[in-house]
């Protein structure tokens, strides 16, 4: 594995807040410290980006199923006038 | 009720999913789309009556797909009816029973936005603790797109 040498500069407090974890223990060092949170925070990104597109090809794949149901032909205040009507049957059934 | 979010909580109503994977409307499309993205900044939310209108409109085939789809943990699905004092609170207000359920909704969740293509319907309401917004609206002046 090839490593790059980079310098960074931090707030002092978060600096010291981050030597304390080293020195509890839970890092063997700076460096290890600052590899583990980067690797969380593209595996964090990466979980992000996928459930994104996840979701893009369940709302494509849902529209493609839709498209040729009744609602799709109907006009926008056809569909509101529709869902006027749902929206009382559905009280109806539930707090009627 | 304390918010148990830091983030605004958003609830959407039914015609943004019926003109969002339906329809031809280009903002509530983006909207239903972006949702991915936009639940790492805002908590959205359905209730029962919302469920329950979205799915009495589709055949009845894609049914379960769709409530899958709802529940796939993007958006937040409370299937607890509303409180009848809550519901009166709103008919009082002079909304339709069925609007009213949706504002009580609103109510209970302590939200941020409500998010409607026939937001004139909640026009009348005097109790205003949330703001009432179309696809356009929420995507210009809220996400600033």
């Amino acid at each position: 594995m090839e490593f790059r040498k980079v310098n960074i500069t931090l707030p002092v407090q978060l600096f010291e807040k981050s030597k304390q974890l080293v020195e509890k223990g839970f890092y063997s060092n700076f460096s290890d410290l600052v590899r583990s949170t980067l690797r969380k925070e593209l595996k964090g990104e990466q979980q992000l980006a996928s459930k994104e597109d996840e979701w893009q090809r369940l709302v494509k794949e849902i529209r493609a199923d839709l498209q040729n149901t009744e609602l799709a032909k109907m006009s926008k205040e056809q569909i509101i006038k529709r869902l006027r009507k749902t929206r009382e049957k559905v009280y109806d059934e539930e707090y009627g | 009720m304390m918010k148990n979010t830091d983030k605004p909580i958003v609830i959407l109503d039914t015609n943004e999913f019926v003109f969002g994977l339906i329809g031809n409307q280009e903002y509530p499309i983006f909207l239903i789309q972006g949702l991915g993205k936009l639940s790492e900044n805002f908590d959205f939310r359905v209730s029962r009556q919302i469920v329950k209108e979205i799915l009495g409109n589709i055949p009845k085939n894609y049914q379960g797909k769709l409530f899958n789809f709802i529940n796939s943990g993007i958006i937040k699905y409370d299937d607890k009816l509303i409180d009848k004092n809550l519901l009166v609170k709103y008919k009082n207000c002079g909304l339709k029973k069925g609007d009213a359920v949706i504002a009580a909704f609103a109510d209970r969740e302590n939200a941020d936005f409500l998010i409607s293509e026939n937001r004139h319907f909640l026009n009348e309401l005097k109790i205003i603790k949330f703001k009432i917004l179309n696809a356009e609206q929420f995507l210009k002046e809220v996400i600033k797109i």
